[in-house]
């Protein structure tokens, strides 16, 4: 089992009563799998993803990934684990802007004590994701589409065995989310579990897991069970 | 292959991505250290010229002619040259006043446009059989008496390969060079009775940079006096004036204590805008740094998404900090290094107050000093951004940042 949650409640206070941004969620994930949280805005769905990143910390339940619980992990072995058994692809754009494209993607690489270069497989996934000829340019001079994909790039640098995706199609004309969706599902035949979430219903239908979120709680659903009129 | 991307090299690039910021945050340490450094070896050389005129002032009264107080202070003080004379007889109706150990003459000459010097100097000439002001530093810098026909000079005086100096077409040995004193005794020359009458001889002869017409057999123009133990100085005065008219009598210890006064005050000076520099760059570093945090907190949180350690956060901002401050007093402490020694006359001059440069070790300790703050007050500045950066959760700072 690569990712088991059990349980899991993130409770906030809004006007002096408890909210469940997260309430009572249970998720298996094996190596390979490809599942799909869908949601309307505000039904927990980044929320999940970022418990189960470890940027956040629950008020209960419990997260093991590859083995290891993340609640026990000091700072240190929780920085290393979410830098190399976990990608993540915020939702937010996130690129340093004193960076080049190509640093940008090799950072994560270089956060952590590592032989060798991560150069050649920067360059290698820019290539994959068609970016390219941006390696040496600056993140302010991309377009919202390339920003996209250079955070994929950067989230694939360590090889994960856990990318978490946050709306990575947001934003994106539908050949660019179609390309970008079956590079996700070419990354989890590879062996990588993917957890992505999205209201974009047409990066629906590439995995092997649909979840449905709902005022903090998850449910598997079947694909054709999802409406546009839901999310 | 592209270059390795070390944490170190993050805030190289970091600083480097907003140029003016940085080199307005090095601008204030090169700042606070060029007045940390400069100030403490200002403080420092007004205390060394203070304690060297305490041991010089071999007198405790100088009698001159009625309205040279003022010039013979200027002498002693700033090295300005003057010329001023009584008549010897003076010398021979005061030295039964009461209350007098021991006294002495001397006869002051002023050239012009001399080779070893820049400016005009005061010759000091002395009675070797009764002087107890110059002798004894003369002594302790060539270890016997000065012969005839030889000069000691002051320190700032130049004396040429020959260790000889040109006076009026003439060249005369130099006996000694003295250690410097912070005082105007440093751009003097000191000369025997016998070798002033040359001196003077010579000056009449050749007509040309020589102010005054006085003759060294009937005239002197100052007699320094010791004071005899047991009796008290107002008193003494008042016995001298008693013996002679048209002199005047100046205090060594009302020139120490005016000495002391404006060393006092402008060392408080000194300290105090030190403190508020080193206090004002604290708090503009601490106010530059607690933006700059706060504007790159989705920065600080997509560092932690990619596995950064709160640890790794800190260190970031610290070593940003670091830079600044590492740079900053280098800068700093080399320009305040090339302002104060070369100029260091220049300095004396307008404080118009005794200066002398501290050793060369107390220097390395001053500047090491300096060099410690200014590298500290960076990281000191950061500290609580750096803090407060690695205690923040990652997600709600990364929403916050959109």
């Amino acid at each position: 089992m690569l990712l088991e949650v059990k349980g899991l409640d993130r409770k906030y206070r809004q006007s002096n009563k408890p909210f469940y941004a997260v309430r009572d969620v249970n998720l298996q994930m094996n190596e390979g799998d490809h599942f799909t949280i869908v949601g309307r805005s505000g039904s927990g769905k980044s929320t999940l993803l970022n418990l189960i990143a470890g940027l956040l910390t629950p008020t209960a339940g419990e997260i093991r990934i590859d083995g290891k619980n993340m609640l026990s992990l000091n700072d240190n072995e929780a920085s290393l684990l979410r830098n190399s058994t976990i990608g993540y692809i915020p939702q937010e754009q996130s690129m340093l802007s004193c960076l080049t494209v190509l640093d940008n993607v090799r950072i994560p690489y270089f956060l952590w004590r590592r032989e060798g270069d991560a150069t050649e497989r920067a360059l290698q996934l820019l290539e994959g994701l068609g970016i390219a000829h941006l390696a040496n340019a600056y993140p302010h001079h991309l377009s919202g589409g390339e920003l996209r994909r250079v955070s994929i790039a950067r989230a694939l640098i360590n090889n994960p065995k856990l990318l978490l995706a946050d709306e990575p199609t947001n934003d994106l004309d539908i050949k660019t989310t179609d390309h970008i969706m079956r590079l996700f599902a070419e990354i989890a035949k590879s062996g990588t579990a993917v957890l992505l979430v999205t209201h974009d219903l047409d990066a629906i239908g590439y995995g092997n897991g649909v979840y449905r979120m709902d005022d903090g709680k998850l449910s598997q659903q079947s694909i054709p069970g999802i409406y546009a009129s839901d999310i | 292959m592209a270059q390795a991307l070390s944490m170190s090299k993050f805030s190289y690039m970091n600083l480097k991505r907003k140029p003016f910021r940085t080199v307005a945050l090095v601008l204030a340490v090169v700042a606070l250290s060029f007045v940390l450094f400069s100030g403490m070896v200002l403080s420092v050389s007004l205390k060394n010229g203070l304690n060297n005129v305490k041991a010089r002032f071999g007198a405790d009264l100088i009698v001159v002619p009625t309205g040279y107080e003022g010039a013979q202070e200027s002498i002693l003080l700033t090295g300005e040259p003057s010329c001023f004379y009584f008549k010897k007889s003076v010398l021979d109706r005061i030295k039964d006043a009461e209350g007098i150990s021991k006294l002495t003459a001397q006869f002051y000459l002023t050239t012009l446009g001399e080779e070893c010097c820049d400016l005009p100097v005061q010759i000091i000439g002395f009675d070797p059989a009764t002087d107890f002001s110059i002798q004894p530093w003369i002594r302790e810098t060539i270890g016997g008496k000065i012969e005839d026909g030889a000069l000691i000079v002051g320190s700032d005086i130049h004396i040429g390969d020959h260790y000889s100096v040109k006076f009026y077409g003439k060249e005369y040995p130099v006996a000694a060079k003295l250690d410097e004193t912070g005082t105007g005794l440093d751009q003097s020359v000191f000369a025997t009775t016998e070798t002033i009458k040359d001196l003077f001889t010579r000056a009449k002869e050749k007509g040309m940079n020589f102010l005054s017409d006085a003759n060294p057999d009937a005239s002197i123009s100052s007699i320094l006096i010791k004071v005899e133990d047991g009796y008290a100085i107002e008193q003494v005065i008042s016995n001298i004036l008693k013996t002679a008219e048209g002199i005047q009598i100046v205090r060594t210890q009302n020139i120490i204590a005016g000495i002391t006064k404006s060393l006092g005050s402008f060392d408080m000076f000194l300290h105090m805008f030190s403190a508020a520099f080193l206090v004002l760059t604290l708090v503009i570093l601490t106010l530059v740094f607690s933006v700059t945090a706060n504007e790159r907190k989705k920065e600080f949180a997509t560092l932690r998404i990619l596995g950064a350690t709160r640890k790794k956060l800190a260190g970031i901002l610290l070593r940003e900090s670091l830079y600044i401050s590492v740079t900053g007093g280098i800068i700093g402490i080399a320009l305040s290094v090339l302002f104060i020694f070369p100029f260091n006359v220049f300095i004396e001059n307008t404080l118009k107050l005794p200066y002398i440069q501290p050793s060369v070790p107390l220097i390395v300790v001053i500047l090491a000093g300096t060099l410690i703050i200014s590298i500290a007050i960076g990281p000191i500045a950061s500290a609580k951004s750096a803090a407060k950066i690695s205690r923040a959760e990652t997600y709600i700072t990364l929403r916050e940042g959109e």
